[in-house]
């Protein structure tokens, strides 16, 4: 009913949530330039702020208010909105561009998700980045970024999907070579660019095939496309789609761009880590979910390798499940032995998106999606928190002349009394991403571990990766919150100068917090048998209208969220007795101590080498063709440019013997100077005697008349 | 008529001396009032060939315009032009010579052309009255532009000469 | 119509004319003073006027006139002379008036030396 009451506005409504920040930020790099740094955070949290309140207004609670209406009623119906705002070529629907919004149960909740997050770390950046002498560039940057994001998740083709995850691309670019003076934030910055980039090809190859074949951007089209398409091709445009995922998610092998992409300010990597780039990739496959459903539910038609004589079927959900699953333990492992507090989280990013892709891949949409929502939220938390323990650490260290890395965890310690409103905050965004019950994070998390080890293609293999990631991500949680709050402090002098940041950067994390704590209670329920209204609003029944017979989610029960919580509290257990007593130091120092388990462990501190084997795999290949380029550009292409030059010079040399010689010498100045020569000559017969022009006129015209009388008679 | 018919009479020929030897005194005399009294008598002479020729009312015009205005116009400036009455100064320039070549060159050219030619000449009886009739139907009649176009080009004559002459006046 | 005999009776006018219009040119040609260059000019204007009424009187196709049985002698001729006379007097006024104002910006009227248009 009040879908139906609003859904007419829609139309211009929703382009308006992405084209207010969009607009904010045209105006706040102009005002930024003009140093206007003030009214240009105003400017831009103003329309975020708006953004903000048509999102939650106009579309997320008609939404939801439509959904618990249906609920009353028994089932609630699929519901998916689509209007085109512009096309382009001829033809009707599949044929052309369209260009439009689209509105579903999926894009209201990414849509209430994204501005609120988006508007707490803008609210956020006023304090971080006070300081900042390019304050109103930050501001108008996150503001593009944001209206990215909200294009991507309004968008309801492939084409202006592809134009917001671009924008989204550039303006990582800019945020994490924000400080460009660092020359680190210079490298990071070109790396995040160039790895995502290796992603976006594959994606731009399967949008292309899914044109090539369908002849629309537009994702009713290509659904209905694949549903008739032959499978190969619907396989080959799912895989594409999710190379450009796997890029824009850090999963691995591309995830080596987003610890690094930590030199970016703390804001910035909370936008990028939580809640809008890296759950782009999430949004990209869980959207496109027809595509890779359809490719598993028929096994037949997958894509059919044939190697050494066997034929092997590659089915695009069951990469998505293991690059997810392996990534996940793989980050984890890396999280372990990270020094630097954002890396830890950098890393645990990773893990995390992993699980997601783990859940979409074994069938858990529903489960990816919750997961999705609730890491968003906490991600942001724990991002914004370590910032604000980063600011205030960096900032008693400048005071006390100490030059040590204010974001290494071992320089910190005993900071709970220092600043309980961040310590707070950042507990419960903890204890939300450790799983612990109430929080959000154990109700998502138990879905995906649901998923995968009882789901409908699920994997006893990927569930014990998903498990030992469960416990690792509570380990390293509780590592991070020992060294950081915990233990005794390792400066003392920089300790006493820490205080607590102003409110303008505690009071997002409170409200941050209060989702980490609450986003997971409407799933509580089905635990005693009630509703699971997560799983009825984020349910795949949206899909049905494409064609896709998605089963339904799991319920949970007590069986598996039992083991998941028993191994988050035995993770905190392990590093609170690692981390914080004085026989887990002796412990550690024996474990470093040992050859075998210091070799086991240097794998993971070392990144597994993956940068270097990227490295060796991409740039050293790369720099080989360059320099093959760069001699046969020196000695064939070169040689024949200076070549054709020589020829051209000598030809010259003679055109302009022959232009200076003939043409001007005779051509042009020989008619100048014969009659200025004859003038010379000519002027003395103009003598100014008028009698002497009437005797000369007057025998002129006597031998005329001679001639005319006597010789031409 | 029969005496207009064989040729000129006496008339004419005493005419004729007095018109040239008069416009020789004319371009050959030092003193140029006794230039423009030469003149004087030479146009009022070549009024005595229009008598010779019936042409009793050009004469009469002749008389009133050429002698009666031009003349007395030619002798004002003379006395308004400071030292040019006076007897002795240099009256032709270096090229005196060529021009008396080249006048008698197109002189001899004249004459034998009109030696050369065959006048188709037809002698009618002379009516005065008729003459005049036919004078008059023809200047308001046939040339009336040139007529009305001369009356313009007096006028306008009139106006430059004001011009001309007061222009310097008012400088001074 | 046109015979030697008749056609005698208009030569004196043309060879007095034609001897007139060369003293005529004569003076254009050498006279040292605008004035008597102006003088030179009415000589020239008087000789075409006598060819004019010559020819007038000579020449002149006739007009047919019931009154004498034949054609009457006309009067074009002396038209075109009166034209004539009165440009001459056009151009006496304006010439003297030019020769007047010279005369007073150069204290002389010596065409030889108003030479300002020379190269």
């Amino acid at each position: 009913m009040a879908v139906e009451a609003i859904s007419g506005q829609w139309v211009w409504i929703v382009p308006l949530i992405p084209v207010l920040p969009a607009l904010a930020f045209f105006v706040g790099i102009i005002g930024g330039g003009l140093g206007l740094h003030k009214r240009v955070s105003n400017l831009t949290i103003g329309a975020m702020a708006l953004s903000c309140l048509l999102a939650w207004g106009t579309v997320f609670l008609p939404v939801l208010l439509n959904f618990l209406g249906g609920l009353q009623h028994g089932h609630p119906e699929p519901f998916s909105w689509s209007h085109n705002w512009f096309w382009a070529g001829a033809g009707g629907p599949g044929d052309g561009l369209f260009i439009g919004v689209m509105v579903d149960h999926l894009t209201a909740a990414m849509l209430a998700m994204v501005t609120l997050v988006v508007l707490m770390i803008e609210v956020y950046a006023v304090g971080y980045m006070a300081h900042e002498p390019h304050y109103g560039r930050f501001h108008s940057y996150v503001s593009l970024f944001a209206a990215g994001m909200l294009g991507l998740v309004v968008s309801n083709n492939y084409l202006t999907l592809l134009v917001s995850w671009e924008i989204m691309g550039v303006c990582s670019y800019l945020l994490i070579g924000f400080w460009y003076h660092k020359d680190s934030a210079r490298k990071a910055a070109k790396k995040a660019f160039m790895v995502t980039r290796l992603g976006d090809c594959g994606m731009l190859i399967g949008i292309f095939i899914a044109y090539a074949y369908c002849g629309s951007f537009q994702f009713e089209q290509v659904f209905l496309w694949a549903k008739t398409a032959a499978p190969v091709l619907v396989a080959l445009t799912a895989l594409g789609l999710f190379m450009g995922s796997v890029g824009k998610s850090a999963q691995f092998p591309l995830h080596v761009w987003l610890p690094d992409a930590m030199e970016g300010p703390t804001p910035v990597s909370a936008l990028i880590h939580a809640a809008t780039m890296v759950s782009a990739g999430v949004y990209l496959v869980a959207r496109s979910y027809p595509l890779f459903y359809g490719a598993h539910g028929d096994l037949a038609g997958d894509l059919e390798l044939t190697a050494l004589g066997q034929v092997y079927t590659l089915e695009p959900l069951t990469v998505v499940a293991w690059i997810g699953g392996f990534t996940a333990l793989f980050a984890a492992t890396m999280a372990v032995f990270a020094a630097d507090i954002k890396k830890v989280l950098a890393y645990s990013t990773i893990s995390q998106l992993g699980y997601m892709f783990l859940a979409l891949g074994v069938g858990g949409y529903t489960a990816a999606v919750f997961h999705l929502l609730t890491h968003a939220f906490f991600k942001a938390l724990l991002f914004l928190g370590s910032g604000s323990v980063i600011h205030a650490v960096e900032h008693a260290m400048h005071h006390e002349h100490v030059h040590e890395d204010p974001q290494n965890m071992y320089h910190m310690g005993a900071l709970w009394t220092r600043m309980p409103a961040t310590a707070w905050t950042f507990l419960l965004g903890t204890l939300a991403l450790a799983g612990v019950p109430p929080f959000a994070g154990f109700f998502s998390k138990d879905e995906v571990l649901l998923e995968a080890l009882r789901g409908h293609h699920a994997n006893p293999i990927l569930g014990g990766f998903g498990l030992a990631v469960a416990f690792l991500t509570a380990f390293y949680m509780t590592r991070l919150l020992m060294l950081t709050f915990f233990g005794r402090p390792r400066f003392p002098q920089v300790w006493a100068h820490t205080e607590d940041s102003p409110a303008v950067m505690t009071r997002p994390l409170m409200v941050l917090a209060i989702f980490a704590v609450i986003l997971g209670l409407p799933a509580a329920p089905a635990f005693f048998g009630g509703e699971n209204y997560v799983h009825a609003f984020l349910n795949m029944d949206g899909l049905a209208l494409f064609g896709v017979e998605a089963p339904h989610a799991l319920r949970p029960d007590f069986g598996v969220a039992t083991i998941a919580t028993l191994l988050a509290l035995s993770g905190i257990v392990l590093g609170v007795a690692l981390y914080g007593t004085p026989a887990g130091a002796a412990a550690r120092r024996l474990a470093w101590g040992n050859a075998l388990l210091r070799a086991a462990m240097t794998a993971p501190k070392r990144l597994y080498w993956m940068n270097e084997l990227l490295y060796a795999v991409f740039v050293v290949p790369t720099f080989a063709v360059m320099r093959w380029c760069n001699a046969v550009d020196r000695y064939v292409i070169d040689l024949t440019v200076n070549l054709v030059g020589w020829l051209t010079l000598v030809m010259s040399n003679g055109w302009r013997w022959f232009d200076q010689t003939i043409i001007d010498k005779v051509g042009v100045e020989g008619p100048a100077r014969t009659a200025q020569g004859v003038a010379e000559v000519g002027k003395f017969a103009q003598t100014g005697k008028v009698q002497g022009y009437a005797l000369v006129a007057v025998t002129g015209l006597l031998l005329l008349v001679a001639v005319r009388v006597w010789l031409v008679r | 008529m029969s005496a207009a018919a064989t040729g000129v009479g006496p008339a004419f020929w005493l005419l004729a001396v007095g018109i040239i030897g008069g416009a020789l005194g004319v371009v050959l005399l030092r003193n140029m009032v006794q230039s423009a009294l030469c003149l004087g008598l030479v146009l009022l002479l070549v009024g005595g060939i229009y008598l010779n020729l019936h042409a009793d009312l050009l004469a009469g015009f002749q008389v009133l315009l050429y002698v009666g205005a031009v003349v007395t116009l030619v002798l004002i400036a003379i006395m308004l032009i400071h030292n040019l009455a006076a007897r002795y100064v240099v009256q032709t320039n270096q090229r005196w010579g060529l021009g008396a070549v080249a006048a008698v060159a197109s002189g001899a050219l004249l004459v034998w052309a009109i030696n050369d030619t065959r006048w188709p000449v037809t002698l009618r009886p002379v009516d005065y009255s008729e003459q005049l009739r036919q004078f008059c139907l023809a200047l308001l009649d046939k040339y009336i532009l040139p007529f009305e176009v001369a009356a313009v080009v007096l006028l306008v004559a009139l106006l430059g000469a004001i011009v001309f002459a007061q222009q310097t006046e008012r400088s001074e | 119509m046109s015979d030697p005999a008749a056609s005698a009776a208009v030569q004196p006018y043309l060879l007095l004319s034609a001897v007139l219009f060369c003293i005529g040119l004569y003076g254009v040609f050498s006279r040292l003073n605008a004035v008597g260059v102006l003088m030179s000019l009415e000589l020239l204007l008087n000789a075409c006027n006598i060819n004019l009424i010559a020819f007038s009187r000579y020449c002149d196709r006739g007009v047919e006139l019931a009154r004498f049985g034949g054609t009457a002698l006309g009067a074009q001729g002396q038209v075109l002379a009166l034209l004539s006379i009165t440009i001459a007097a056009a151009e006496a006024a304006v010439g003297l008036a030019i020769v007047i104002s010279i005369y007073r910006s150069f204290r002389h009227i010596n065409v030889d030396d108003l030479d300002l248009l020379r190269w």
